[in-house]
């Protein structure tokens, strides 16, 4: 994942999920699926193939889970990088909204 | 544990072998209780329906995941290019033999030795395979001397 490019929805989504705390897989993709609406589907393969990718790009890290948890879930936490990766997409994704109703593109209907 | 939800695990994790070797050896046992956790969730809210909407998304990742994954494995990915390859090239060779004999009769000849083109296909993967696995233990190509 290079640091300046527009993140996968995926990636997005499991940032975004975790902007609100430490979470276990589960429950990172049961907070993404939230997060989308339903619209994307992330699964168990989708869902651990990106955390390997955030884990590698130091976006996320492993964190001991609360005191008797599961022992079996390893819990996901935001980094700096992760939290500035976020935030830079978020950006990015207001500054297309506002060209996109700067060109009319959308109603006032649909904002 | 619902059967049904019980039976689903166990298929989920027979077919976890088809994912990278390493994502299998780092996640699998989390995959494998994410897959749990969301078939008993989907029960409870729709029954079936629910069951059979996490099996899409699992089936589907077979595709998405899986195999691109696999086939950034050499050893997967030329045996299956070569013999994807074996296979269009054969069969086209046998419909143009087909077609420019006119005494051969081409549905026949293709019903009776159908097995011709997958059989000589498997034996091509596997040379490729061991081709593969001979450039991968030789000197030369380590040496980036090929």
């Amino acid at each position: 994942m290079e640091p300046d490019q527009p993140l996968a929805p995926a990636a997005f989504l499991i940032l975004f999920a975790l902007a609100t705390g430490d979470k276990h897989g589960y429950a990172i993709m049961q907070e993404a699926r939230k997060l989308s609406d339903h619209t994307v589907a992330i699964g168990p393969a989708t869902l651990y193939t990106t955390i390997q990718r955030l884990l590698d790009s130091d976006r996320i890290r492993e964190v001991a889970g609360p005191e008797g948890g599961d022992s079996r879930r390893r819990y996901y936490r935001l980094t700096a990088a992760g939290k500035a990766a976020l935030q830079s997409e978020l950006a990015r994704m207001e500054a297309m909204v506002k060209k996109s109703k700067a060109m009319r593109l959308r109603t006032a209907e649909s904002s | 544990m619902n059967r049904l939800v019980e039976l689903s695990t166990t298929v989920y994790e027979r077919l976890l072998f088809l994912y990278p070797k390493e994502l299998r050896e780092d996640f699998g046992g989390e995959m494998n209780l994410a897959f749990a956790d969301d078939l008993e969730q989907a029960w409870g809210d729709a029954r079936v329906a629910g069951v059979a909407q996490i099996w899409w998304y699992a089936i589907s990742e077979l595709a998405t995941v899986a195999l691109p994954g696999q086939l950034s494995n050499r050893y997967v990915a030329v045996p299956a290019v070569s013999f994807l390859a074996c296979v269009a090239t054969d069969t086209a060779l046998m419909l143009i033999a087909a077609i420019l004999n006119p005494h051969v009769d081409t549905p026949e000849v293709l019903a009776s030795q159908w097995y011709l083109v997958p059989a000589v296909s498997l034996i091509n993967a596997l040379v490729s395979l061991v081709v593969t696995c001979f450039c991968a233990r030789c000197p030369l190509t380590v040496l980036r001397l090929d």
